[in-house]
């Protein structure tokens, strides 16, 4: 347990300068955007020294590197400065919205693999025949579905012709499902590809064509052998698909009116909020790395092998 | 299996034998078989566009708007009537070309990084690793997003930014396999003859690790198309007049109710073409590397 | 082997099924309570208005905001505002007067009146909110011309200017003008008052979910002067207003559809026509007051020639244009639309005999500037270069995004090649700010006309246009007082602009607000189109 740790300390400290590395490149990218957001956010009937009096009041006519040193030194004491159109605290308006996002692709992800697991095993237990195709060619269909047109159409379908389901907005745990299944239907093939995959090299291996020589059940033999350790990438996929999805649920979170952070993302790289921004991406750019070390670790306490292999 | 010392056209001929006898195969993965038909169809449909289109795809005709599909417009007209038929027909070129020009943008930034990382280790390695992850680390539309604002909006800055952000999986995977075999024997023979190092990537290294690249390399082609589609939906896709599908679909979205025509066609022609190279990929992806993961 | 594998799949197979049942049934058995309607009960009235606009509010301190939105017509109470008819009348304010010839406006206020939080208004605080506009407002300009604010008693407030202050009553009229509490405002800082803004409106802050909507509650101390609402002090009927924020413009109108919206702004062009034919929804609409147009770099050749912007003005179909918008809008041809003050109708029917679409006029303008089509490919040249120009399109603009293609189509008609780029709105007029751009599509909604002096005043608007007598004219119509005379000067402005086109005027729009059948009493008034809810009842059940 203790090499577990050492292992998992070493996999933060490495993910520190990455998320620094996007940090910086992030603020470059924002501000090679021509022209800053007091321009951007006012009406016609403003006038011109207004503009620079606002300008100087938000530092925005300070260096770049200055303006960033600033905005990390307070970052890293967990001030995440004022947005400058809101012109609120960034962290009121990220942490109210930060819970649906997470709640929204959490459980679009578990949908995705409640349904993407029982295609991708039956697909490859039954090989080649029309189950096989009928189940990846389903999922392959989602897959390829631009998701806005898919959300708007389920959106039409079930929340205002048969109006079984919420359209739109949050109202209570039924208004996720639709939100969640369109970003999940994509996933699903993701999903039952790789378990396919998996599965078929499990089947191969020695141990298990052992198992099945020495004529065990042949539930013993695919649950206990092959489907257990074939859901070890399929786990760890799970976390490296989070913060990925976050960031896609940028177009889901606009078609759906869904609170969450994506459509301020958006908003605020449009209108060059700086503050919001940064603050967005950083986060995401933090769990990605957290989910990818979380990944590593259950891949190591599952595969025994992995950490050696590290270590050496 | 490996000689000690391969030729370049051993290779070639090697691929040309592995490329053969996966045509053959195909026709035993049937659904591979029906990705490859219909990206020869559309392959033919955009080659043949000028032939096929009724009508020049910007052409307006406002007394003609809205007009439901007919023997005149047998796609329907959108809302400054133009015909939607000749558009999405069109449109083909267009898709190809963004999924085509991406694919090797991302191919060939991923795929010179990925050789670097995984010849020479070292500095390089971490290098190159350090910016693969944070690059990876952030959400890619969000960040194709941020590009398209700076260089401006316009089908080929769209196709830009997305390839800048999302070549990654090609170094990781070009990588891994690099890595699996710089100390092989043949590579070390070739090392021991005095070959450079750039032959050795480039005739012995490379034509062992395209198979990976090649399927990644279809499967890039609808993810590319699909995100153009989406930065559309966001309001920065190709300019108008241009014919791109997901700008057709992205525009007719507010009436999908009473004029479903105008969305129903580029969608079903997105859903058609990324379906064919998701198909295809994940056939050769069977054929070439079963045990790849992507 | 394969025998046995067969076996195998289809216990497995079988296992699958069970376990998407599995799944599957409680989701069903979750969902199912809320497809069953629950029992309403017979009450005649919904005590919840349910608005759905397109964007959240970016604050709501109004004084700190860089626009304004329904919700800050809720929690705000300007102290005059125009009635249907654009005739000014009191909200807030018992009454009114101007003295000093023009110079100074007096405010008498009403004895009782407070702001929601209790606090009272008096003199003493509109000259504070007056003042913290002047200091915090990006729009601080709006109130450069008053030179001093004088308490005359506790509820007589006057506003000293320098001149005639004529273009100020168009910020009254709005919630820009409308008092803030100050003394609230003080105690909480100006970041925590942008969330929880604190106005004498008809409603008051309750809750605000950021990203999803905010709830406004019933603010028991309002009271109003409007004359033409029924209910002078709090609407019973309407004990909590949800203000939804739902950008996908399908999805907010589905909303009303299916009924669980009341009203919604910002319709969409394409939904109008079909709204129209509902019958569970009604429309209503108030005229843009501005213009959209084509903004054109006068200083860039060959547009620095009259003569070629007389030929795209000329060969712009302002009426196909409309027909493309599902005649949501209006052909305009001059620059000041019937909901602004000074708009002028002789203006506009010279303004229309001159620019209807005319090819072969706008061909000929083009052949006396050089531009003829030499090689034949269908586009003008003149020494060798083909005429080809970039037009600017906001695409968050949906009536100037959807026509941008068929301007340039229509351009083409006359051989001038034009090539589309999109962007945000804000990014268009940055580039028009930088004199970066050809031509370009943009809009105005400002009710008073010195919105000109912003676009086209040589050094205070600085784009490409200066012309001395328009700066001088533009300044002298801030200070008449007196409609008729102020009319008169920005005639002659417009009549100017005519000649040299630094605006090509396209339309003027309508913009719908549009409500379900069962919401009574709603006033949508010009020229922003506020919403009046103080009669507003939403009739449910008949009991």
């Amino acid at each position: 347990m203790a090499g577990m740790l050492k292992y998992a300390v070493k996999k933060i400290f490495l993910g520190i300068p990455a998320i620094l590395g996007v940090s910086i490149i992030l603020f470059s990218i924002m501000h090679m955007i021509p022209g800053d957001p007091i321009v951007l956010i006012v009406g016609e009937r403003v006038d011109p020294s207004r503009i620079e009096e606002l300008r100087e009041a938000w530092g925005l006519n300070k260096p770049i590197y200055i303006q960033y040193f600033y905005w990390l030194s307070h970052f890293i004491q967990g001030d995440f400065g004022t947005s400058i159109i809101h012109r609120q605290p960034v962290s009121d308006l990220i942490f109210s919205r930060l819970p649906f996002t997470i709640e929204l692709t959490l459980t679009s992800l578990i949908i995705a693999y409640i349904i993407g697991i029982p295609i991708g095993v039956v697909a490859a237990l039954k090989r080649g025949s029309w189950i096989d195709y009928l189940a990846m060619g389903f999922a392959i269909f989602f897959y390829s579905m631009p998701g806005f047109w898919l959300g708007l159409m389920l959106m039409l379908l079930f929340g205002l012709y048969l109006k079984w389901l919420p359209l739109s907005g949050y109202s209570g745990p039924e208004s996720l499902i639709l939100p969640a299944l369109t970003l999940a239907l994509p996933s699903i093939a993701m999903i039952a590809r790789l378990i396919r995959s998996e599965m078929l090299e499990v089947l191969t291996e020695d141990y298990v064509r052992t198992a099945w020589a020495k004529g065990l059940p042949s539930r013993t033999v695919i649950f206990r052998h092959a489907f257990k350790n074939a859901l070890i990438p399929v786990i760890v996929m799970f976390f490296l698909q989070l913060p990925w999805l976050i960031g896609g649920a940028v177009v889901i979170e606009t078609v759906f009116a869904w609170p969450g952070m994506g459509r301020l993302l958006y908003k605020s790289i449009v209108r060059q909020d700086y503050p919001v921004v940064q603050a967005i991406i950083l986060i995401i750019a933090i769990l990605t790395v957290i989910s990818n070390i979380l990944g590593d670790i259950v891949s190591a306490i599952l595969d025994p092998r992995i950490r050696l292999e590290e270590a050496g | 299996m490996y000689k000690s010392k391969i030729g370049i056209m051993d290779n070639v001929l090697l691929n040309a034998r592995r490329i053969i006898e996966g045509l053959r195969m195909m026709f035993y993965y049937k659904m591979a078989l029906i990705g490859f038909f219909i990206v020869c169809a559309v392959t033919i449909i955009a080659i043949a566009a000028p032939l096929i289109a009724l009508r020049r795809y910007d052409e307006t005709n406002v007394a003609d708007r809205l007009k439901p599909p007919s023997s005149e417009y047998p796609f329907g007209t959108d809302d400054l009537g133009r015909c939607i038929f000749s558009r999405v027909i069109y449109g083909s070129r267009i898709a190809l070309m963004v999924g085509l020009i991406v694919m090797l943008i991302e191919a060939s930034i991923g795929v010179v990084l990925g050789l670097i990382a995984g010849y020479y280790g070292g500095i390089a390695d971490k290098v190159i690793s350090a910016i693969t992850d944070i690059i990876w680390a952030l959400p890619p539309l969000v960040l194709a997003l941020g590009i398209v604002i700076i260089i401006g909006p316009g089908l080929l800055n769209v196709v830009a930014a997305i390839a800048i952000v999302s070549w990654p999986p090609f170094t990781r995977i070009t990588r891994a396999k690099v890595q699996s075999l710089v100390n092989r024997e043949f590579i070390l023979a070739a090392r021991a003859i005095g070959e450079n190092n750039f032959n050795i990537i480039v005739r012995y290294i490379l034509p062992n690790v395209l198979s990976p690249i090649i399927v990644l390399a279809t499967l890039t082609i609808p993810s590319a198309i699909l995100s153009t589609t989406a930065l559309s939906f966001l309001g920065f896709g190709a300019q108008p007049p241009t014919p791109d599908w997901g700008a057709m679909l992205a525009e007719g979205r507010d009436k999908m109710i009473y004029a479903p025509w105008i969305t129903t066609f580029p969608g079903i022609f997105i859903v058609i073409t990324a379906l064919g190279f998701n198909l295809l990929g994940d056939g050769l992806r069977d054929m070439l590397d079963p045990k790849l993961k992507i | 082997m394969s025998y046995s594998r067969r076996a195998i799949s289809k216990i497995h197979a079988l296992i699958a099924v069970v376990i998407i049942v599995a799944i599957a049934v409680p989701i069903i058995f979750f969902i199912y309570p809320h497809l069953m309607p629950s029992p309403t009960p017979q009450i005649q009235y919904k005590k919840t208005l349910v608005i759905a606009i397109p964007e959240e509010p970016e604050g709501l301190d109004i004084q700190q905001v860089s626009w304004a939105n329904e919700i800050h017509d809720l929690i705000y109470q300007p102290l005059v505002v125009f009635d249907e008819n654009m005739n000014m009348v009191c909200d807030l304010a018992v009454s009114w007067e101007v003295t000093d010839n023009g110079k100074s406006i007096i405010f008498h206020l009403p004895q009782d009146a407070q702001f929601s939080s209790g606090n009272p208004i008096t003199a003493q605080v509109i000259k504070d909110s007056i003042e913290r506009y002047r200091q915090i407002s990006p729009y601080a300009e709006d109130f450069a011309v008053v030179s001093s604010i004088e308490i005359i008693d506790d509820y007589t407030v006057k506003l000293v200017c320098e001149e005639p202050p004529a273009y100020l009553w168009a910020v009254l009229i709005t919630v820009y003008g409308a008092p803030v509490d100050v003394v609230s405002a003080r105690s909480m800082g100006n970041e925590q008052f942008n969330v929880e803004a604190i106005g004498s409106g008809p409603y008051k802050l309750k809750e605000w979910v950021h990203g999803s909507h905010i709830v406004l509650v019933r603010n028991d101390k309002y009271k109003t002067n409007l004359p033409f609402v029924e209910n002078k002090g709090p609407n019973p009927y309407i004990d909590e207003v949800i203000i939804r924020f739902i950008p996908e413009d399908l999805t907010r109108i589905s909303e009303l559809e299916a009924g669980n919206v009341d009203i919604v702004r910002g319709v969409p062009v394409d939904a109008v026509s079909r709204l129209m034919q509902n019958p569970d929804i009604k429309l209503y609409y108030t005229l843009q007051p501005g213009i959209d147009y084509i903004m054109v770099n006068v200083r860039k050749p060959p547009l620095d020639d009259v003569r070629v912007r007389k030929a795209i003005a000329l060969a712009v179909d302002r009426d196909s244009l409309v027909q493309v918008l599902e005649n949501t809008s209006i052909p305009w041809y001059c620059f000041i639309s019937p909901s602004m003050m000074c708009y002028n109708e002789t203006i506009e029917e010279i303004a229309k005999n001159t620019y209807s679409t005319n090819i072969d006029e706008a061909k000929s303008l083009l052949a006396s500037a050089g531009w003829t089509d030499t090689d034949g490919d269908g586009y003008v040249d003149k020494d060798g270069a083909p005429l080809e120009l970039t037009l600017l399109v906001p695409v968050d603009r949906p009536q100037l995004k959807r026509v941008g293609p068929l301007i340039q189509d229509q351009l083409k008609q006359i051989g001038i090649k034009v090539n589309v780029r999109e962007f945000e709105y804000s990014y268009v007029r940055q580039k028009t700010r930088e004199w970066d751009f050809d031509l370009a599509l943009r809009a105005w909604s400002w009710a008073d006309p010195d919105i000109l002096i912003y676009l086209v005043h040589g050094t205070i608007a600085n784009y490409t246009y200066a012309n001395p007598t328009v700066d001088q004219l533009l300044e002298e119509g801030r200070t008449v007082m007196d409609p008729v005379e102020r009319t008169k000067v920005y005639s002659r402005i417009q009549s100017i602009l005519l000649e040299d086109l630094p605006m090509i005027p396209l339309f003027v729009n309508k913009e719908y607000t549009a409500v379900r059948k069962n919401v009574v009493g709603l006033i949508v008034l010009p020229p922003y189109g506020s919403i009046v809810i103080n009669d507003v009842k939403i009739i449910i059940g008949e009991s």
